[in-house]
C-alpha cells in the first residue's frame, strides 16, 4: 500500500511580522514540492489545528518560536513523544497556541501517531511588517528541514526531543 | 499585613495574543489605592490600513483583526458601509448573516465557557489540566465549538476568517441541502448546549454584584445580534448612527489607553450580561427555560455568572440556527447590487463579547477616507477596572497568589481578547 503523504501544517498570522513565517514556509514548500505533501495553512486556533491533523498518520507543524536565542534558529520537537515547552510558541491568534493545542489533544487522546513540530526563532511581531532579515534568511533552511521531517519514515524518527 | 504597608500586584500579560494587556493593583494596608487594567488592541492599526482602500475590502480587512470573532468584524463593517451607501439587506440574506453570526457565538462561547472560564471555577490552572479529569466535559465543549465552526465553514467558506461575506450580501449562498446537512449536528449541539448550562449552573459563584449600566442592541423581535438601536439599563435608547454623540473615548491619566464612557455618565458594560439583562424577553422559550432552571432571573448583575449566561446564549444561538435553517429558502441572488457614492455610515453588531461599532466615510468612488472601530473589550475596560476595585478590597487578606488568581478570574468574566493568556501572566509584588 502506498502510504498517504504527510500532512504539513503552517501556523501563523500573515499580518504580524515574523508571525507569518509558518505560513510562508509551507507556501514555499508547496511550490517546491508540488503534490508531495498535504499542505494546510492555519492561524493556530486550537480546534482548527485539531482539524488540520485529524486523520493524519504523520504530521509536521511549522510555527514561530521565541525561546531567546538568535533569530532564524530552528527548533525541533517530537510532540507525539514529549511535552512541548509552554510559552515559546507564538504563532497563534489569541486563542490557545500550538503547545496548548498539542497538550490538550494529548489529554484527550487525539494526537496523530507521529507529530513533529518545527519551530523557528523569530524576533518581532510588528503589525503589517515583513519578516525581519534573520528570519527571512533562514526561510529556505526551514523549508528544507520541514520537507525532510515530512518525508522521513515514521520509524526513523527518534522518540526524544532534539530541541 | 500591617496597616499602612503598601503593595503592588502587577500582572503583565505577554505577547502572542492579538490584544496585549497588563493589570496593576496597588494596595496600601487594606485599602485599594489604584487599579489599572490596560489593553492594547490592533484596531488603530487597522483604521489606518483601511484608509485609501475600496469600500468592498472593509469586511475582509477588518475580519483579520480577531481570530475568534471575524464574523462580528465583517458584519459591523458591511452594515456600516451599507448604511453609507443607502443599501438595506433583508429577507433570506439577512437570515443567512444571522446564521453565520450564530456559528461565531457558538464557537466563541463554547471555547470560553469550557476551556477558558470553567477551569477557574473547578480549580484548575488551565483547560488542559482540567481535560485530564473532565475529558467528557471538554470533549462536549469541543464538539459544540465544532458545530459552530461548521456553520462558519458552510456559510463563510472557511472556519477562521470567513471569506464569503460582501457588502450587499454574500459571494455565494448555500443550497437548501447544504444547510440541511448540518441540521443533525446542530440538533445534537442543542442537547450539548443544554447540558453545558446544567454543568456550569452548579459551579460556586463569588457573592459579587454591581449596579452596571448595561448597553446592548435591541431589536423589535429578535435576541440582539444585528440591529440599529442601542439601549441601556438606565434609559438610553438611540439609533446606532448616534453612537458617537453619546459615547466617548477618554484619555486615562498615566496611561496611553483610551477608556470608552457614556458621556456624562461614565463606565458601562457590554457583552452577554448586558444583552441578556436587556433582552431576556427576546430569548427563545428553550433558552429562557434553561436560564430559569440554572437559577438565573431576567437580570443578572453578578459578572461571575456570565459563564451561565454564555451557556444560555449558546442554547439560544443553536436554537436560532436550527430555526433559520428550517425556514431557509435560497434568495434569488447572493447579494443586492451596490453602487458606490459619497457618504458616512455606521454599523453595530453584537460580537460574542459585546457591541462592536464601525463607522466609515466614503468618497464618491467608494474609497474609504476614514474608518473608526470601537471593539467591545475596550468598551468594557473601565468597567473591568471598577469591578476589580470593588472585588479586591474585601479580599486583600488573601495571599498574593490567590489574590492574583481571583483578579484574573474577575477579568476573564468579560472574555476579553487576552483571556487565553493566563498561563503567560507574570506577577510582581512590590511592598512599600
Amino acid at each position: 500500500m502506498i502510504p498517504r503523504p504527510a500532512r504539513v501544517i503552517g501556523v501563523g498570522n500573515l499580518l504580524r511580522g515574523d508571525d507569518a513565517v509558518g505560513i510562508l514556509a509551507v507556501r514555499r514548500l508547496r511550490r517546491r514540492h508540488p503534490g508531495r505533501f498535504e499542505v494546510v495553512e492555519c492561524e493556530g486556533e486550537m480546534s482548527a489545528l485539531f482539524d488540520a491533523w485529524q486523520g493524519a498518520e504523520r504530521a509536521v507543524v511549522v510555527d514561530a518560536v521565541r525561546a531567546g536565542v538568535s533569530p532564524g534558529t530552528l527548533h525541533r520537537f517530537d510532540a507525539a513523544a514529549t511535552r512541548l515547552p509552554a510559552g515559546i510558541f507564538v504563532g497563534s491568534t489569541h486563542t490557545f497556541g500550538v503547545a496548548e493545542a498539542v497538550e490538550l489533544a494529548r489529554s484527550l487522546g487525539i494526537l496523530p501517531p507521529t507529530l513533529v513540530v518545527v519551530g523557528i526563532e523569530v524576533k518581532r511581531f510588528t503589525l503589517g511588517a515583513p519578516l525581519t532579515p534573520g528570519v527571512e534568511a533562514a526561510l529556505d533552511r526551514l523549508v528544507e528541514r520541514v520537507a525532510a521531517e515530512a518525508a522521513a519514515p515514521a520509524a526513523a524518527v527518534p522518540h526524544r526531543s532534539r530541541a | 499585613m500591617s496597616r499602612g504597608s503598601s503593595r503592588t500586584i502587577r500582572v503583565e500579560v505577554l505577547t502572542r495574543v492579538e490584544g496585549e494587556g497588563a493589570l496593576t493593583v496597588r494596595l496600601k494596608g487594606d485599602a485599594v489605592v489604584d487599579v489599572q487594567f490596560r489593553i492594547v488592541e490592533p484596531p488603530r492599526f487597522f483604521e489606518a490600513l483601511l484608509r485609501g482602500r475600496a469600500f468592498g475590502e472593509a469586511p475582509d480587512i477588518t475580519s483579520r483583526i480577531c481570530g475568534i470573532c471575524p464574523v462580528a468584524y465583517q458584519m459591523s463593517a458591511v452594515h456600516a458601509v451599507e448604511d453609507a451607501l443607502g443599501v438595506t439587506v433583508d429577507g433570506p440574506l439577512r437570515a443567512l448573516r444571522r446564521l453565520l453570526y450564530c456559528g461565531e457565538w457558538i464557537e466563541s462561547h463554547a471555547l470560553h465557557v469550557t476551556l477558558l472560564h470553567a477551569p477557574d471555577f473547578l480549580g484548575y490552572e488551565s483547560g488542559i489540566a482540567m481535560a485530564k479529569d473532565h475529558p467528557g466535559a471538554v470533549t462536549r465543549g469541543l464538539q459544540l465549538k465544532q458545530a459552530g465552526n461548521e456553520l462558519l465553514r458552510v456559510l463563510g467558506g472557511r472556519e477562521i476568517h470567513p471569506v464569503n461575506v460582501r457588502v450587499g450580501g454574500f459571494y455565494r449562498v448555500p443550497a437548501r441541502g447544504e444547510l440541511a446537512a448540518i441540521e443533525e449536528r446542530l440538533k445534537r449541539a442543542l442537547d450539548q448546549a443544554l447540558a453545558v448550562v446544567r454543568w456550569v449552573s452548579d459551579f460556586h459563584f463569588p457573592d459579587f454584584e454591581r449596579d452596571y449600566e448595561f448597553v446592548a442592541l435591541r431589536h423589535p423581535t429578535e435576541y440582539p445580534i444585528l440591529g440599529d438601536r442601542l439601549v441601556s439599563s438606565r434609559g438610553l435608547d438611540i439609533a446606532v448612527r448616534d453612537y458617537e454623540a453619546h459615547f466617548a473615548e477618554e484619555h486615562v491619566e498615566r496611561s496611553s489607553a483610551l477608556h470608552s464612557v457614556l458621556s456624562g455618565r461614565g463606565a458601562y458594560a457590554v457583552g452577554p450580561l448586558a444583552r441578556y439583562s436587556l433582552n431576556f424577553d427576546r430569548l427563545a422559550p428553550v433558552a429562557q427555560q434553561a436560564a430559569r432552571e440554572a437559577g438565573l432571573g431576567p437580570v443578572c448583575l453578578n459578572p461571575f455568572r456570565s459563564i451561565v449566561v454564555r451557556a444560555v446564549e449558546t442554547v439560544q444561538a443553536v436554537d436560532e440556527a436550527l430555526r433559520i435553517i428550517a425556514a431557509y429558502e435560497p434568495p434569488d441572488a447572493p447579494a443586492v447590487s451596490v453602487v458606490p457614492c459619497a457618504g458616512t455610515g455606521c454599523g453595530c453588531s453584537e460580537a460574542p463579547r459585546g457591541i462592536l461599532y464601525h463607522r466609515y466615510r466614503l468618497a464618491g468612488d467608494g474609497t474609504i477616507l476614514e474608518a473608526k472601530i470601537v471593539p467591545p473589550t475596550s468598551q468594557n475596560q473601565k468597567t473591568i477596572e471598577e469591578d476589580l476595585w470593588r472585588f479586591v478590597e474585601p479580599r486583600v487578606h488573601l495571599g498574593e497568589q490567590e489574590l492574583t488568581w481571583q483578579c484574573e478570574q474577575a477579568i476573564r468574566n468579560y472574555d476579553p481578547c487576552i483571556s487565553c493568556a493566563t498561563h503567560f501572566l507574570k506577577l510582581s509584588v512590590e511592598r512599600g
